[in-house]
């Protein structure tokens, strides 16, 4: 058995200062909590307000027109939301380069394009509506993030919320969300990499709410220049991946797994897949793919990554004795993060 | 004090550390005592358990070094590619905030260098790359050469791991210490629009601040 | 051609960071090794003050010297050539010879001094042993799994990466997991010092 008493520690750990450090401990300590005090009503504000964005955008009508950037590419839209008789409608016109417009109503969805356009178009809308894109998950976002209130600011001729939501470990990014205070929609939101830089914006030019919005405002112009196909959801089909075989060995704290083995597979990828997971942390998600891959030379070698605003997109290459496969990893964070989880991405030993 | 910190010191100990997680410990440290005595007891016991403890338990010395430092001018990185390598360069700012500045251009600038674009809407974005990570990269290389069979030494002798393919990818060949391995990493077999549509499906309803409506974003209009 | 890992110096992220003008990176350099400076230093110069002052002083000339440190050889080793030739510098200056005889100085640049025990004064030595014991035995109370990561970490010197394969399992566990052992070992370290005050109340 030990005996501490023999020890007196002092030379032992640097000691000879630990009283007066423990005394400025106890005093840091003290200190310290005083602004966690006066911080916490506020910070239930914006609980409550993160709470509330996702369904003032569902709940509410509203007409406006936003740009939304991903590192030099800026799109601008206009979006118009109602909820008529507990039914949303939503109609999303993108205002530059070829016409493209969806307009949901309830369960009905189509898709506005030039009459001259042809082929499908079902691949190129999108899973879910504009309204549905600003889902969060409040408290799994604090387990991830620190979330702060930062100052208060006028946007767009509104009082808004600024708020901080900071990832607690540095493998991935942050996000600034300017919201309106009293209706709680988002306003602008920028999300930045580590290094504090901008990497996508989200931002209204323009946004009315409250007011009536009349039903015309869903209704297609110019239809006789228009090709309009109605999406039925029925058109996607469920794949059932097998999902074994192989193991993500690493992937960042507080991530989980978001999706169960019956997944809506692009046709493309129908055959190849052999393994397919995605990830989320309540903010940011990836998604990792194992293809199958007959031809090993459409293979370039070197460092590739693409990178799309937050998103990046990057494969390796793995052989076994018999097969050679393309593990493809794409979803909203840092170069480095994905590398490290692309590199613990194996085969399982014994199929 | 955060457990995050904690670790962040850690792994700092085994040269495990990210740069940025690095860069945030170093700004806690500076006015957490806690984490400098715990940075101090951390690095007793890995002396103690490398044999090498100093007897000299009682030193402490960083106090009054760290004051007389304080008069010293901070270091800036002046041009060049790697800051181990700008020695030459003796330009001294007296600014901590210059430097850091000066740094994260050099990285995005670097980091651009290695990029291979490939796609339409594609942005640089800093990378943390570094020589060491280069040399890793052939590393991997030499490795799968060697029909997917990495050695490595330690102070006890020599091990053999055998492992297929890419796997080996995993293992470092270093001789004892903490090279880093990455991934070889190819261009994406198919269109990358396609990659991002099908995340977009897979996690079509998470995320805040608009992050599922950039996924939805990805399904491009036009051609 | 062969390939080889670059032998990647601990603390060479540390180095960077004081290269990029964080001061703070350099204290916790400080604090890594100041012991062991401090008793290469008083093998050459037995008085303690002025060993003091020398490892001190050979602290701030590394600090200078650091933006022409090229990484050549690992910092530690580079730090304690300074600290010797600090050391030398000062013994000269005094007319004096190193404190330890047959050792010739370019032998104690490659630390591979002899340990003289007669330095070390019985209870410093207690002290040591008791501080292995605690740290031994906190290792050995382990959960299996924490044991292992942080025995292959401290006395095989792996990587993390390398721990992973060993272990079967992901590189954040080998983290997570080396990271937990030094908390429990620390725990018991700290008790050390919470023994002093308790010790004054009972018998």
């Amino acid at each position: 058995m030990n005996d501490f008493r023999g020890i007196k520690s002092a030379a032992l750990v640097r000691s000879g200062a630990y009283s007066v450090k423990a005394l400025r401990f106890i005093l840091v300590a003290i200190v310290g909590i005083l602004p966690h005090y006066a911080m916490a009503e506020s910070h239930v504000d914006t609980v409550q307000i993160l709470e509330r964005m996702s369904n003032a955008f569902k709940n509410s009508s509203y007409d406006g027109v936003f740009i939304y950037s991903q590192g030099t590419d800026v799109k601008t839209l206009r979006v118009i939301h109602k909820v008529k008789n507990g039914v949303e409608k939503e109609r999303l016109i993108h205002l530059d380069g070829k016409r493209f417009e969806l307009i949901r109503d309830g369960e009905k969805l189509s898709c506005v394009v030039p009459k001259t356009s042809e082929g499908p178009v079902e691949h190129k809308v999108p899973p879910s509506s504009f309204a549905q894109s600003f889902v969060s998950n409040v408290p799994e976002l604090e387990k991830n993030y620190h979330i702060s209130e930062d100052r208060q600011h006028r946007f767009l001729d509104r009082e808004v919320m600024q708020v901080s939501i900071i990832p607690k470990t540095n493998d991935r990014f942050s996000y600034q969300l300017w919201l309106d205070k009293t209706s709680g929609i988002l306003l602008k939101s920028v999300l930045k990499n580590t290094s504090g830089d901008e990497l996508e914006r989200f931002q209204f030019s323009s946004l009315k709410m409250g007011g009536p919005i009349p039903d015309y405002l869903f209704m297609i112009e110019n239809m006789n220049q228009a090709r309009v196909v109605n999406i039925s959801k029925t058109s996607s089909e469920k794949t059932r991946t097998t999902n074994k075989g192989w193991r993500v060995g690493w992937i960042p704290t507080g991530f989980h797994s978001i999706m169960s083995d019956e997944v809506e597979v692009a046709p493309t990828f129908m055959g190849n897949l052999e393994y397919m997971k995605a990830y989320s942390d309540g903010l940011f998600s990836f998604s990792i793919l194992v293809e199958k891959i007959e031809n090993f030379e459409n293979f370039s070698s070197g460092e590739h990554s693409s990178t799309v605003g937050a998103t990046t997109v990057m494969s390796r290459k793995f052989t076994d004795l018999k097969s050679n496969y393309s593990i493809t990893l794409v979803g909203e964070l840092p170069v480095e993060t994905v590398k490290r989880i692309l590199a613990s991405v194996v085969q399982e030993s014994g199929t | 004090m955060s457990e995050t910190a904690y670790e962040s010191l850690s792994a700092l100990m085994d040269n495990e550390a990210e740069d940025l997680e690095i860069r945030r410990l170093l700004r806690q440290y500076a006015d957490q005592p806690e984490l400098q005595e715990k940075w101090a007891r951390y690095q007793l016991v890995s002396a103690v358990l490398g044999g090498d403890a100093s007897t000299e338990t009682g030193v402490n010395l960083s106090r009054q070094i760290a004051q007389q430092i304080e008069e010293e001018p901070c270091y800036e990185v002046v041009g060049g590619r790697r800051t181990l390598k700008t020695g030459r360069s003796n330009f001294l700012r007296p600014m901590g905030s210059v430097a850091i500045a000066a740094s994260v251009t050099f990285l995005v600038v670097f980091g651009a260098q290695r990029l291979s674009v490939s796609g339409t809407d594609v942005i640089p974005q800093a990378s943390f790359a570094n020589q060491s990570e280069l040399s890793s990269f052939q590393v991997e290389q030499g490795v799968l050469k060697n029909g997917g069979t990495a050695t490595y030494k330690n102070g006890y002798g020599e091990a053999q791991l055998a492992s297929t393919g890419t796997k080996a990818g995993n293992l470092s060949a270093a001789n004892d210490q903490r090279a880093k391995v990455r991934p070889a990493t190819v261009k994406p077999v198919r269109d990358i629009d396609l990659y991002l549509q099908q995340h977009a499906r897979n996690s079509a309803l998470s995320g805040v601040g608009g992050t599922a409506f950039a996924k939805t974003a990805a399904f491009k209009v036009e051609q | 051609m062969q390939h080889e890992a670059p032998r990647i110096d601990a603390d060479q992220k540390l180095v960077e960071r004081v290269q990029n003008g964080d001061k703070h990176a350099f204290d916790m350099l400080v604090v890594k090794y100041e012991s062991r400076v401090m008793s290469l230093v008083q093998r050459l110069v037995r008085d303690h003050h002025e060993a003091q002052d020398i490892a001190q002083e050979a602290f701030i000339k590394a600090y200078r010297a650091l933006p022409r440190f090229r990484g050549d050889s690992a910092f530690y080793t580079w730090l304690y050539r300074i600290a010797v030739n600090t050391a030398k510098n000062h013994l000269v200056s005094k007319g004096r010879r190193p404190a330890i005889e047959g050792v010739e100085l370019e032998e104690a640049e490659v630390v591979g001094i002899p340990k003289l025990q007669d330095i070390d004064s019985p209870e410093r030595q207690l002290l040591r042993d008791e501080l292995e014991e605690v740290i031994y035995s906190a290792i050995n109370q382990l959960p299996d799994d924490l044991k292992t990561a942080i025995t292959l970490r401290e006395f095989e010197g792996l990587s993390y990466e390398e721990i992973s394969q060993v272990m079967d399992c992901p590189v954040g566990t080998v983290r997570s997991r080396i990271f937990r052992a030094r908390e429990a070992i620390d725990k018991q370290i700290r008790k050390l010092n919470l023994g002093d005050k308790t010790d004054d109340q009972s018998p």
